[in-house]
């Protein structure tokens, strides 16, 4: 396992990220429209190889995770990826293992698996809303890193995002969506009490990247108070992992 | 382990007439508990070819309550099953909270045979006592009770077993090359095993090794073996059982 480190070479901690990395426009559509068709094409090379790629997204409320995704996947071919929307729990769900639900969504091999919320949810909300007990999400990191492990034993390629942004700029967004009205669907009362929790939230990520952090498998953390910025890195980021894993 | 126990162990004829209905009796009252707190329990049968598994699980599952307890059979995998990581397929068929799965074969498959039938390499090989242990245990502490049993008999008792069910034209199919070639090799797959037992053997999740040469007392024995540690975990969870006598018979 290994630690993020910041500038300073001291484990990383979010409040030491600077979300506020800009991006010209020409510049974002420029190099987003060459990697979406680098990505169309590495979709196939995971096809042909028999191996199978699982995306996590996580990140704040407003972070921009939805976009992001939507922005990934939109040179690859429909029919070889699904995106999975996680969020409590429902029915049948309820019935197993916090984990049951996802081995139930994995990728076979020559596909892709994005996964919207994850496993992730366990020591983030689960943990700060005490839906799971302190002993439950405690033992949930190694879990998670098993869980992981068997997935690249298997041949899968696993990239795990987390989109920052500052409190400032999630407010911003709030009060956008509240003033959108195609948007305004978007903004809950869970939201605006999750943000009244931002402390103990930042902790709990602290503590999942410190935990979590596998070098098969590492975290990768996005500034994101600029939406160009984050959506080029997260696909410039999968060209990279995908390029050196498969070529 | 194999060692420790002896093979020579059955039950009379009196005996399993006046145990089995009682036993299974009070297996049905246990998992009304149970299944009233939402305990899932998981009783896994593994064991040489032809050592009696079928007969244990059919003892085990005739006049339980079908909606609660379900029996899955993990033959090789299938085409399937080999496109996801390999506990993929076990997932899938877990018993759910409340529930009892009997697995007729288990992940034990991957520890015990396929190695030495190639099936897997030896990287594959050596990562999977840690993932069973690891899997034994998440479920263990999401509060399954796993009940693992392992059916014993000795290489001439199989043969002989073989030799019979080769006569009977219905079952022959169950006796193919495959399972003679396991008979002559019981002395390498018993290392193997006994082995794999000590690697899984753990205090949460223990293996109990069961004499099967004779099937009746085989089945008594896991049956006796899981009331008992039914009884503990609601204990443990201090949970009082009413024991009833079934009125409603075959």
């Amino acid at each position: 396992m290994v630690v993020i480190l910041n500038r300073e070479g001291i484990m990383l901690k979010l409040s030491d990220v600077n979300p506020q990395r800009d991006m010209e426009k020409d510049e974002y559509r420029r190099r987003l429209r060459e990697a979406q068709l680098r990505l169309g094409e590495l979709v196939w090379e995971v096809y042909h190889q028999n191996r199978f790629v699982i995306f996590v997204y996580e990140g704040w409320d407003a972070a921009g995770k939805g976009g992001n995704i939507r922005r990934l996947v939109q040179g690859m071919d429909p029919r070889g990826f699904k995106v999975h929307p996680i969020a409590a729990p429902k029915g049948d769900e309820k019935e197993y293992h916090y984990l049951w639900r996802f081995w139930k969504r994995l990728p076979p091999k020559s596909e892709i698996a994005i996964f919207d919320r994850s496993w992730y949810g366990r020591v983030l909300v689960e943990r700060v809303e005490g839906f799971a007990t302190a002993a439950e999400w405690q033992r949930a990191y190694e879990e998670i890193n098993h869980f992981e492990r068997q997935l690249i034993h298997a041949g899968g390629i696993l990239l795990k995002f987390w989109i920052h942004i500052s409190p400032e700029e999630q407010l911003r967004r709030f009060k956008e969506r509240q003033n959108t009205d195609y948007k305004a669907w978007k903004l809950t009362p869970d939201d605006w009490r999750n943000r009244e929790k931002w402390r103990h939230y930042e902790e709990a990520v602290d503590e999942m990247l410190l935990k979590t952090n596998l070098e098969t498998a590492p975290w990768t953390v996005v500034a994101g108070n600029s939406k160009r910025f984050a959506r080029v890195l997260t696909c410039e980021t999968t060209i990279a992992t995908l390029e050196r894993q498969l070529l | 382990m194999l060692d420790e126990v002896s093979l020579n162990l059955n039950c009379s004829k009196s005996e399993w007439k006046e145990k089995r209905s009682r036993l299974q009796d009070r297996f049905y009252n246990l998992a009304r508990a149970c299944h009233n707190h939402r305990i899932p329990v998981l009783i896994l049968l593994e064991g040489w070819d032809a050592a009696g598994k079928g007969h244990c699980i059919r003892y085990m599952a005739e006049r339980q309550d079908p909606r609660g307890l379900k029996v899955q059979f993990f033959p090789e995998p299938r085409p399937n099953d080999l496109l996801y990581p390999w506990l993929w397929r076990f997932w899938q068929r877990l018993p759910a909270y409340g529930q009892i799965g009997i697995f007729d074969a288990s992940w034990y498959r991957r520890l015990f045979w396929e190695r030495e039938e190639g099936r897997i390499s030896a990287e594959e090989a050596a990562e999977t006592p840690y993932d069973i242990l690891q899997m034994e245990r998440q479920l263990h502490a999401d509060g399954m009770v796993i009940l693992k049993f392992w059916l014993h008999i000795g290489r001439e008792e199989q043969g002989r077993r073989f030799r019979e069910i080769e006569k009977n034209g219905a079952l022959r199919f169950r006796v193919t090359e495959q399972e003679w070639v396991r008979n002559r090799l019981y002395e390498t797959y018993r290392e193997i095993i006994d082995h794999g037992l000590k690697l899984t053997h753990t205090a949460a999740n223990p293996w109990r090794i069961i004499p099967a040469t004779d099937e009746r007392y085989a089945a008594l024995r896991i049956m006796e073996i899981s009331l008992l540690q039914l009884r503990r975990a609601l204990e443990e969870r201090e949970i009082p059982v009413v024991e009833q006598r079934r009125v409603l018979d075959d």
